[in-house]
């Protein structure tokens, strides 16, 4: 699996001024890569994400799965992307109120047919420490269990591609921990792993680094 | 983990929803149930109305009534709205209305108002009629193969619950009930029908010789004519003016009394059609308003499935169902708590329109509530229609707020 960004680019407008969130980046990751993404508040890190799992556009370049462009399929086939090729784990996302953490973690695949995999589930709720937070409704959990209960539900469905933006962020030491070991498992299980992030615990050998500063993605290593 | 994690469709999610967002869905709820039964309530009083009018046509079979001109009310609230009365009009009025040319047959009927029954709280009007000339009752006995009646014997209206072969007590009289009364929707269901001979024996007792002032057996209270065919009704009602107006009568077309509930009946509906169609407009305004203002509180949930991958058909499809469990709940609610309210309120309501009032037939209920199912769906398609235009305008990252980082 390939995740390939070409010369995308998207300004913004703020305070009446344009600026460019995305300046003629270009990225390629294949599977067993681990992408971290450091950058300052503003950098573009999000934006970048954001056109990487297809939930925004660029108005220029585009980004390629596999060689295929995904900004040129419907909505809807972009959208079904997310349900089995990308996990994304946005950094202002939310689970859904009105389900349990397990539910909200099987949701986005029973929705579509799939029966629950009870395996599956277990094994993940397990490796994240949410076993004890299953039945639990959203706004019962901590900090910690919430976001993990959102990585949860972005890897259920064993998507080739995870992209997390911010995944330790205001989280404890402990949990950023559970966090990050989760992900160098994924990578090493061969998956494709991006993450946007300030957090310096995620520099570790085999991973590569890049820089965002003023839209523009630089690498570092 | 408790337990199987239950598949969750989109029909459930919208359970799920619909539960747990309370306040959305009540109002929603009440939305579509006041609009159901008002919708409702105003198709069922203009169809009772209607078919109430209709049959007060065909029952009072006469052409031509004729009455004192002291007691015309008093003969109007009777024969239509079953409210009591005694009527005093001398009986050669018969001969000489039935001398009138274009006149082919008359009748009469002899109004008194009961003292209390055993069988009633209200008083009853007791109708003294001729089985062999009568135009209004006459035909439907001889249609149930009931030739006549005799003196101890009695006729009901719907609205005195008795059955046949149960006894009734009128100004110390037992009655047997021979028959009871098919539903008309005017005066004659809360009427019991008599034969002359009964009347006259009971006015002839003195212990009610004030309550019913009748001159022996010459008293009659209303001349009910049919025309020859060769003249029509209005025209045999000014001959028998012309010719007796000035004796204190007056002289009506049988569908000109009628009519004066048919011009109630219009009012109403024009009336009740505006009233439905401005509440109508506001029911939808506001659930259209509520729709997208529900869409954009809940634009962040929206974005997350989105986000999640589920699609935007399948969110739509989960708000059709969500809409759908309310509008039909909502509605049902509506119909029923109608349903209810007018088996409660019937005798009220009748009290209240002053008009001939039948409750509709199979058929016409049928109508009246797929009318109102296609009105609620209306508004549900409204409701959706607002819904689906948010969705599909939407991308993923402007509903969960992009931030750049």
């Amino acid at each position: 699996m390939t995740l390939e960004a070409k010369n995308i680019g998207r300004k913004y407008i703020r305070q009446n001024k344009s600026f460019d969130a995305l300046n003629n980046v270009n990225l390629r990751i294949s599977g067993g890569e681990f992408v971290c993404i450091f950058g300052e508040s503003g950098s573009g890190k999000t934006t970048l994400l954001n056109c990487l799992s297809g939930i925004s556009r660029p108005e220029s370049g585009t980004v390629f799965i596999n060689d295929s462009d995904i900004f040129s399929l419907r909505e809807g086939r972009r959208t079904k992307l997310r349900n089995s090729e990308i996990g994304y784990v946005m950094q202002n996302g939310g689970l859904l109120g009105n389900f349990t953490v397990s539910e909200n973690i099987v949701f986005p695949q029973t929705i579509n047919g799939f029966s629950v995999n009870e395996e599956r589930l277990y094994e993940i709720l397990s490796r994240l420490g949410l076993g004890d937070v299953a039945d639990s409704c959203p706004e019962q959990l901590s900090g910690g269990e919430y976001r993990r209960a959102e990585l949860a539900r972005a890897v259920y469905a064993a998507p080739e591609i995870i992209i997390a933006d911010e995944p330790t962020g205001n989280l404890d030491e402990d949990n950023a921990e559970i966090v990050r070991n989760f992900l160098d498992e994924q990578y090493r299980s061969g998956k494709c792993v991006i993450v946007a992030t300030h957090d310096s615990a995620f520099v570790r050998n085999r991973y590569r680094f890049y820089r965002m500063k003023q839209g523009m993605l630089t690498a570092e290593g | 983990m408790n337990g199987q994690i239950k598949k969750i469709t989109a029909g459930r999610a919208a359970v799920k929803n619909v539960i747990h967002q309370r306040f959305r869905s009540v109002v929603l709820l009440i939305l579509f149930a006041v609009t159901a039964a008002l919708l409702f309530l105003s198709s069922f009083l203009s169809e009772s109305m209607g078919e109430g009018i209709e049959r007060a046509r065909q029952r009072l079979g006469a052409d031509v009534i004729v009455v004192p001109a002291a007691y015309v009310t008093n003969v109007d609230n009777a024969l239509f709205l079953g409210k009591p009365c005694t009527v005093n009009f001398e009986r050669n009025w018969i001969d000489r209305i039935a001398a009138v040319k274009g006149v082919s047959k008359v009748s009469s009927q002899l109004f008194l108002a009961s003292l209390g029954a055993s069988c009633c709280d209200n008083l009853i009007q007791l109708i003294a009629f001729d089985p062999e000339t009568d135009f209004s009752v006459g035909p439907w006995l001889s249609e149930k193969g009931i030739g006549s009646i005799s003196d101890d014997e009695i006729i009901v209206g719907r609205n005195i619950r008795k059955k046949p072969g149960e006894s009734v007590q009128f100004f110390g009289r037992h009655f047997t009930v021979k028959a009871v009364l098919d539903e008309t929707g005017i005066g004659y269901d809360s009427s019991a029908f008599i034969t002359y001979g009964a009347a006259y024996a009971i006015a002839g007792d003195p212990r009610y010789k004030n309550q019913l002032p009748f001159s022996g057996n010459r008293s009659i209270s209303a001349v009910f004519v049919k025309t020859d065919g060769s003249t029509a009704s209005e025209g045999l009602k000014t001959a028998v003016a012309e010719q007796y107006g000035a004796a204190g009568i007056r002289v009506f077309a049988g569908d000109e009394l009628v009519s004066r509930f048919a011009d109630t009946l219009r009012d109403f509906r024009i009336y009740g059609k505006m009233l439905m169609f401005l509440f109508f407009v506001f029911a939808g305004t506001a659930l259209f308003a509520l729709s997208a203002v529900t869409v954009q509180t809940r634009s962040r949930e929206f974005g997350n499935m989105l986000t999640a991958g589920i699609r935007k058909t399948q969110i739509f499809r989960m708000l059709f169902t969500e809409t759908a469990l309310l509008a039909g709940t909502g509605s049902t609610a509506g119909f029923v708590s109608i349903t209810i309210f007018l088996r409660l309120f019937d005798t009220h309501l009748k009290e209240l329109f002053a008009v001939p009032y039948v409750l509709p037939d199979v058929y016409s209920m049928t109508r009246i509530v797929l009318e109102m199912s296609a009105a609620v769906s209306v508004l549900y398609l409204i409701s959706l229609t607002a819904q689906f235009v948010r969705i599909n305008n939407m991308e993923p990252v402007s509903l969960v707020h992009e931030v750049n980082g």
